[in-house]
């Protein structure tokens, strides 16, 4: 009888943890300096990254399918597009480009065992993201 | 132990802590209507019963009167499972900060129920309890922690000499010696940190975690241990430590204020030296 | 009560069965890879190498533009430091762990593109401008348009 039982419980058991749900993660967890500086590092460093290995790839591979993808094409090409969408390109691109910059600069310090108080942490997210929006503004408009 | 044991059951009574509560409700000026208790807040729990696997996770909602709540979180949470919902679920214990039973996400963050202040009721603003994250559910808020200790067990948290010692003798340390573990052994493996990290929640088969890094950290920086270099050469791949990438949610989140990050970047630099 | 006491408690060399009591968890499904300082410590080193040369490379060419020996130091280190950043995202996304097959052709994948980039930049520097005046031609396309009128 008490064989059954714990039979029976172990087959409960055993199905219940098969159907065991992982509790809810980066959803419900509080948008913090820590975390989302460095999802944006990532994703920074994945665009730019990603961007420019496809741009100097096609650069490689357009004279096999006679693309002309020279400075001088490439420019004027450009400056027949509207201004709007040529700001807006810059400002994406190099505000990407510096907060990935400074917020590198911020973990090669860490990795010297420096700033890593929660304090400096704070501090230093701050200082990363004023560095960027100083930055983005100089290269999209000067 | 006498003494102890009145001040416990004086504090268990939390007769100061409900007198503190219902003072502070009157004072912050809520019309108290026949109605509606005067310091309601809604609480909304995960809730996952084993029984009926196949049913989807659900937030299930309590509403309870503050000025009749006890002034930390796991207070609110035994109150809902001894006066409205018995069958709701989670683990606690020392209800002081010290067992680390009670770990969840509250609000959005990883920390102790027991030792986390009820914020003062606000209309829309509801607490919201999940269990720790990216967890195996095995019921309501409480997570299976079997993998976890695992990992602890596998950086063998105890200290390994070469030499054979005399049970009688102390290993001696200096005072500065003894420093170097303050931050570290205060640790209570209630896990707030290494569900909060992001790397964790990706790779928690291979990578062991801040709250098993620190303790490994603990091992390595103390003088009485004679094992550094085995303990040193079992990070040496690219999961145990690297997948580390210093996003340090677990420092922000500790409920000890220890800093799990410091330690995890203290292991990266002696496995550069060394 | 074990800590109250009189006699000093000895700090004893201790074993899992002090730590633990009977129920040692069994750490055995922990993978211990076995110790590798290439894919460990020197990996991290070099990852950390290449990202420092990557700050001055980036501040000359900011600061004092086009410089031939530059601009090929550009070409290298920016793709391997881009190809040591996709490797670490793969790592951590597409573990071989759980896609065996998708983990082996993006890595493929990822040393090709890494390669044509390399190519590319090279191209950049040898048939066109050199790749900081290239980038800022294509950058001050608005202006030129601006003077032209």
């Amino acid at each position: 009888m008490r064989r059954h039982v714990e039979e029976a419980q172990s087959v409960v058991a055993e199905r219940a943890r098969k159907n065991r749900p992982v509790s809810p993660h980066l959803g419900i967890y509080k948008p913090q300096m820590t975390w989302v500086l460095s999802g944006i590092n990532r994703n920074t460093g994945v665009a730019i990254g990603g961007g420019a290995f496809l741009y100097a790839a096609s650069f490689g591979l357009a004279p096999m399918f006679g693309l002309d993808l020279s400075s001088v094409a490439v420019a004027s090409s450009l400056s027949a597009m509207p201004a709007f969408v040529l700001i807006g390109a810059k400002a994406l691109i190099s505000g990407c480009l510096s907060f990935h910059c400074f917020s590198g600069i911020r973990h090669l310090w860490w990795d010297t065992g420096r700033s890593l108080s929660n304090k400096a942490v704070i501090n230093t997210g701050y200082v990363t993201l004023a560095a960027t929006a100083l930055a983005t503004g100089y290269l999209t408009f000067f | 132990m006498i003494a102890t044991r009145l001040v416990r059951s004086g504090l268990q009574g939390s007769i100061g802590g409900r007198l503190c509560a219902r003072g502070f409700a009157t004072t912050t000026g809520v019309s108290a209507s026949v109605e509606k208790p005067a310091d309601e807040k809604a609480f909304k729990i995960y809730r996952w019963n084993p029984d009926r696997p196949t049913e989807e996770p659900r937030m299930q909602e309590y509403k309870l009167d503050l000025s009749k709540t006890g002034p930390m979180v796991l207070d609110a949470l035994i109150k809902i499972k001894n006066e409205v919902d018995p069958t709701l679920t989670f683990r606690r214990s020392c209800r002081e900060g010290i067992c680390g039973s009670c770990a969840m996400n509250i609000d959005g963050q990883n920390t102790l129920a027991c030792i986390t202040h009820i914020p003062k009721s606000e209309p829309g603003k509801d607490m919201v309890i999940y269990p720790l994250p990216h967890m195996f559910v095995v019921k309501d808020l409480v997570p299976d922690m079997t993998y976890f200790y695992k990992q602890y067990a596998s950086i063998k948290p105890w200290l390994q000499r070469k030499d054979t010692l005399d049970a009688n003798k102390e290993i001696l340390q200096s005072p500065e010696e003894r420093k170097k573990l303050d931050g570290l052994y205060e640790c209570i493996l209630c896990a707030c940190c290494s569900t909060s990290c992001p790397s964790y929640w990706w790779n928690q088969d291979t990578y062991l975690g801040p709250s098993v890094l620190l303790q490994a950290y603990r091992w390595m920086a103390d003088s009485r241990d004679q094992q550094l270099p085995e303990r040193l050469s079992q990070m040496e791949n690219a999961f145990s430590v690297y997948r580390c990438h210093t996003i340090m949610n677990c420092s922000r989140t500790c409920p000890k204020h220890l800093n799990p990050g410091l330690a995890i970047a203290q292991i990266k630099l002696l496995l550069a030296k060394n | 009560m074990a800590f109250s006491s009189g006699r000093a408690l000895l700090f004893k060399a201790t074993g899992p069965r002090e730590l633990f009591g009977d129920e040692v968890p069994n750490p055995a499904q922990v993978p211990q890879p076995l110790a590798n300082r290439l894919k460990g410590s020197y990996h991290w080193m070099n990852e950390r190498a290449v990202t420092v040369i990557s700050v001055p490379v980036l501040v000359t060419a900011f600061v004092y533009g086009a410089q031939p020996i530059n601009d090929m130091l550009l070409g290298i280190v920016l793709p391997m430091h881009a190809y040591m950043g996709f490797q670490q995202v793969l790592a951590d996304y597409f573990h071989a762990r759980r896609w065996p097959v998708v983990s082996r052709v993006l890595k493929a994948a990822l040393v090709g593109l890494t390669a044509l980039a390399m190519f590319g930049a090279w191209r950049i520097n040898t048939t066109d401008v050199g790749v900081t005046d290239y980038c800022k031609r294509l950058w001050n396309a608005n202006k030129a348009k601006k003077s032209d009128e």
